[in-house]
């Protein structure tokens, strides 16, 4: 897929009471929003790969209020030849994890102090022609992305509807999900036996496209990642981790497919034991939270639109279950079903929890 | 006698990102090939403001290459593939 962004963007910053702190050129991840628009084409069309003739190209959407310069969303605009176009828009919030970066050199300066919040707003400047390439600078190796199908199975998402339970706040724009009862029940007793540590597994199973067009996960099995180095807060996932889970997807030979991973947060081991259990039951570590630790693990391992990630909170008052997932480029919780084994109908509902994405205030807001 | 240079794939930990990565230069360092793969493969590099260490796992031997090691010396061959496994944690 070739990609183009004819405009530059740039980050503008303003304090709270509305004095301008200056402008920053933005450098963003466009992965996820390039993303977006793979997978979206994937589920408009009946095809399983977006090939190497495709293109795609980012386009501001002027701000309704302020107009251009100024951006309201950024649209991605993908064509595929031969088979037709879709579009996609990433809002402005897509920058917030840019914004931390930026306001740097202002604190520096003292313009801003540490921690203090700030707005931003973002505006696109159409880019200058790209130089000549140097022909001194010769290339050390040359790349060319495959661009390999994604397996999908053929399947009745009204049969798996009907054997499944809802659980959590749904979203029609989502892929829905579905997760295997034995698959939720291993997780719940890896959870209990972690002894107050982190631990983690990767999920597994298949992408399925209903007669009707629309495609679905069934997540069909969670390969526990046994190697990864689990403390009481952080799960560390390196080579060995991901070896071992390769070689145990061969070995199960069932043409799994990554969906995700799910982790656990033991919040019941962090908090002060001698703390009440009124005061613990409010505590924020009891809260479920995705970190922005995890948003870089998602990112990076689990970078394709459809897939998941599980969170499980071990509080006082048991196990919460959260779900999150890629919407128009950003990380965000969403709903998930419970898919029953063995011919059982509409399986046990398991406890959800709404959770905070990315700003790690949970994590800190426990001062004791 | 070898080639001076090397055809070979990389594929990312889950299998579903792979590239075709041809005319590597054999005198290139696995570090130096990994710099500048990881963000042709659309692999972040920076994640919550720390640099993400990546590894190079040779497939057909299982070995784990080190970074210093010069292509040369890491017994890839032509059709080879590679698999970019970073370490990272969740927290």
């Amino acid at each position: 897929m070739t990609t183009r962004q004819p405009h530059r963007y740039v980050m503008e910053l303003f304090k709270r009471n509305g004095a301008a702190l200056g402008q920053v050129p933005v450098v963003a991840d466009w992965e996820p929003a390039w993303e977006t628009a793979r997978f979206a084409a994937l589920r408009r069309f009946p095809i399983a790969t977006i090939g190497p003739g495709a293109v795609a190209e980012l386009r501001p959407v002027w701000h309704t209020d302020l107009g251009a310069p100024f951006v309201g969303a950024v649209e991605v605009a993908l064509q595929l030849p031969g088979v037709g176009e879709v579009s996609c828009q990433v809002p402005t919030t897509y920058f917030k994890s840019f914004a931390g970066a930026a306001s740097a050199p202002f604190v520096g300066k003292g313009l801003l102090k540490s921690g203090e919040y700030f707005n931003y707003r973002i505006a696109a400047f159409a880019n200058p022609p790209e130089p000549p390439m140097n022909p001194q600078r010769k290339p050390r190796f040359q790349i060319e992305e495959v661009s390999e199908p994604l397996p999908i199975r053929a399947a009745s998402l009204n049969d798996f509807n009907k054997r499944s339970s809802a659980v959590g706040e749904q979203n029609e724009s989502d892929i829905r999900v579905f997760v295997s009862k034995q698959v939720v029940a291993e997780t719940e007793q890896l959870a209990r036996a972690a002894g107050g540590l982190e631990t983690a597994s990767i999920l597994v199973g298949h992408v399925h496209r209903d007669p009707g067009g629309e495609l679905f996960l069934e997540v069909t099995a969670q390969i526990h990642a046994r190697y990864a180095e689990a403390t009481a807060t952080k799960v560390s996932f390196g080579p060995e981790t991901w070896d071992a889970v390769s070689h145990a997807l061969a070995l199960r030979g069932k043409n799994e497919q990554w969906l995700g991973w799910w982790h656990l947060h033991p919040s019941s081991a962090w908090c002060n034991p001698k703390c009440a259990p009124e005061e613990r039951a409010k505590c924020p570590l009891q809260r479920s939270f995705f970190s922005s630790d995890d948003c870089d693990v998602h990112r990076t391992v689990f970078p394709k639109a459809f897939q998941v990630a599980l969170l499980i909170t071990s509080t006082d008052a048991g196990l919460r279950h959260a779900m999150f997932s890629w919407r128009n480029g950003l990380i965000v919780q969403r709903g998930f079903h419970i898919l029953a084994t063995n011919g059982e109908l509409n399986p046990a509902l398991v406890p959800d929890a709404t959770a905070t994405i990315g700003d790690d205030q949970d994590e800190k807001a426990c001062s004791r | 006698m070898k080639n001076k240079t090397l055809d070979i794939s990389a594929v990312d930990v889950s299998g579903q990102n792979v590239v075709n990565v041809s005319r590597l230069d054999r005198e290139m360092s696995v570090g130096e090939l990994l710099d500048s793969l990881v963000p042709k493969m659309r692999l972040p590099v920076l994640g919550n403001g720390r640099r993400i260490t990546y590894h190079a796992r040779h497939d057909r031997t299982g070995q784990h290459l080190h970074a210093s090691q010069l292509l040369a010396d890491t017994g890839l061959e032509d059709e080879d593939r590679i698999t970019v496994q970073p370490s990272i944690q969740a927290g």
